[in-house]
């Protein structure tokens, strides 16, 4: 029956629990359900121009948001990127929800719900503090993104770590997170519980790494590129970002660690338990298991430096001869240098990224490439930034001869992007 | 009655004779050890001939671009101290610290919640919802304090002359409990001039959206 929802079962078990929390003995006055002030929004008026091959969204092997046109030439895109609505409810003093339906023109069902969640959050009382949190909602991992719609603060789009959690690593769970500090050092510890992310991995092995800022959903599917012949008669041709296929829940938890000096470090896993064997309408369960380190550090006043580093396997499909069908190895890193200037900023980026196919040639998923991005941010005033930016990337990926393109690639893309905020 | 009146102008003449009781003015450098200038450094002044502060003015601690300013604030015992909301979000202020610990709920733009510091001490402050968000207020029993500006100078006017303890305080100095004192002997009256070199522990990083 619950099954049977959809997307409203998400937003079914958020405010049953935000509604449980309204229930505990509060004060009304910290009570907001509708005020202006309960809601928010962000709107992405975006122009972008790109080269080189197809983008993924329109089934291609690309790895930007936008692509060239057939020929490989530069192709000019406007569109609205983004319409995302917030509710952020507040029930008391220390439970709020925030419920983020958003129009991607990509994706369908367009909108759709992109978070819904619930928030304890006590306030401290000492050193030592505590939250917890249930719903549709991403963990922890990204340091790029900040805001309430999960956009990405200072550039448009990214990093290749990133926008895989966007796409594959959101999910229906519930976490708790103890913080302490002792002797300046802030030590803190989350760890959740989830389902519905059995499907994690299948980007990542069909088409690779990515650099883009489409945010997965609660009812979505990601197009995949043409598959190889091996595996087109098993997956189907495109993905499911939200299903429980095992019904085994998954778990992941993060330690972070800010000593008293200007830098903080995290590590995080995440393990999805998928037996890589339940299938549904083609839509499979991975076995797949990640670790994320980020470091975030300032130098002087104005200069930030952010880097993450994952690694991680993803399995999936029965054991032949030559192993499971897929096994696959998948490593990536970046390196964010922000600068302030003014209240605008300016940042650089690199990207390194690598998957390594461990099972029979019938299937390769292996890949290397890098990318290099530069972005200025201009604050316009509180509602308006201004973005543009620059990216190049290089990629090698044998399993585009599927799809009939050559496996190396290069690609340039020059987008602007103005962020409403409101 | 003129009698008293001679005896009062007597004692009132002796007063401003004796030593200690004209007034100083003492400014006060501070810089790291690198000779860096350090600034929101908290300069307090205890005169042996006492001086209890007197609120005056008003106390605002804002909440603007997420972020609390001033980043440190002096305010004298007694002080009702605001807390406006100049954001478009909800803010929800406390502190826990044993000086005043106090809940703001969250509040929205425009409004401005106060608090009446009571007791003297150091008042972190934090934000529910916004954990980046750190100021302090530095709750003084004196009448003599002032905050370094850019430069790590402050000048606090008109002390009484004689020996006085000076206090820095500074929310990342590595001190205990951040505080480093002396004994100085001020003169009756003129331009006094003290420096200190304190040693600070790093801001930490906090995430910059």
């Amino acid at each position: 029956m619950i099954r049977r929802l959809g997307p409203c079962r998400f937003l079914a078990v958020a405010l049953s629990f935000g509604f449980l929390g309204a229930g505990a003995p509060a004060a009304h006055a910290e009570m907001d359900l509708f005020s202006r002030r309960a809601f928010a929004g962000v709107v992405d008026l975006r122009l972008a121009t790109a080269d080189g091959e197809k983008t993924f969204v329109d089934g291609g092997f690309g790895k930007l948001r936008y692509g060239g046109d057939r020929s490989g030439d530069w192709r000019v895109k406007a569109q609205v990127a983004d319409v995302a609505l917030i509710w952020k409810p507040q029930f008391s003093g220390a439970f709020s929800g925030l419920v983020d339906v958003e129009a991607q023109p990509e994706q369908r069902p367009s909108p759709d719900l992109v978070q819904s969640f619930v928030v304890f959050k006590p306030v401290p009382k000492s050193d030592f503090r505590y939250s917890a949190r249930a719903g549709l909602y991403w963990p922890e991992i990204s340091l790029e993104h900040g805001g309430p719609a999960w956009t990405v603060a200072e550039t448009i789009t990214p990093s290749a770590i990133n926008a895989w959690v966007g796409e594959e690593v959101k999910v229906l769970g519930a976490e708790a997170h103890v913080q302490n500090r002792f002797g300046g050092h802030e030590i803190g510890l989350t760890a959740g519980v989830f389902t519905d992310d059995d499907t994690s991995g299948t980007l990542l092995s069909f088409r690779g790494w990515a650099l883009h800022d489409i945010k997965s959903t609660a009812a979505d599917r990601f197009p995949l590129p043409t598959l190889s012949p091996y595996m087109r008669t098993k997956q189907a041709p495109d993905t499911r970002s939200r299903r429980e296929l095992d019904n085994e829940a998954g778990w992941y938890a993060r330690l972070e660690w800010r000593p008293p000096a200007p830098f903080s470090l995290n590590a995080f896993y995440y393990d999805n338990r998928g037996d890589g064997v339940s299938v549904i309408n083609k839509q499979w369960s991975w076995d797949t298991k990640f670790w994320n380190f980020g470091a975030a550090a300032r130098v002087g006043d104005k200069l930030h430096l952010s880097s993450q580093l994952m690694f991680g396997r993803t399995i999936m499909g029965f054991p032949s001869a030559t192993g499971r069908w897929v096994d696959m190895k998948f490593a990536s890193a970046y390196l964010l240098a922000t600068r302030e200037i003014g209240e605008d900023s300016v940042s650089g980026r690199f990207d390194w990224f690598e998957t390594k196919d461990l099972t029979t040639p019938q299937d390769n998923a292996n890949e290397d490439g890098w990318s290099a991005l530069a972005a200025y941010r201009h604050r316009l005033n509180e509602h308006l930034n201004l973005f543009v930016e620059a990216t190049h990337i290089e990629s090698a990926r044998p399993g585009r001869l599927y799809g009939a393109v050559p496996a190396e690639q290069n690609q340039n893309q020059l987008q602007a992007s103005l962020r409403i905020s409101f | 009655m003129k009698a008293q009146l001679a005896i009062l102008s007597a004692i009132a003449l002796l007063v401003a004779l004796s030593p200690g009781a004209r007034a100083a003015d003492l400014t006060v450098s501070v810089r790291t050890a690198a000779g860096k200038p350090v600034a929101d450094a908290v300069i307090m002044v205890y005169p042996q001939a006492g001086g209890a502060p007197r609120p005056s003015g008003t106390y605002r601690m804002t909440q603007h671009h997420m972020m609390f300013d001033p980043f440190v604030m002096v305010a004298p015992v007694g002080a009702e101290v605001s807390f406006p909301n100049l954001d478009t979000v909800r803010h929800h202020v406390y502190s826990f610290s044993p000086t005043k610990p106090f809940e703001l709920k969250l509040y929205a733009k425009g409004e401005a919640p106060s608090v009446k510091m009571d007791k003297a001490g150091i008042v972190a402050l934090g934000c529910n919802i916004h954990d980046a968000m750190v100021a302090f207020i530095r709750v003084v029993d004196t009448a003599y304090a002032a905050k370094t500006d850019a430069q790590g100078k402050a000048t606090i006017h008109d002390l009484p002359g004689g020996v006085a303890s000076l206090r820095v305080w500074h929310p990342y100095s590595k001190a205990k409990a951040g505080e480093t004192a002396r004994a100085i002997n001020l003169a009756r009256d003129g331009a006094a001039a003290e420096g200190f070199t304190l040693e600070l522990r790093a801001a930490p990083e906090m995430k910059h959206y």
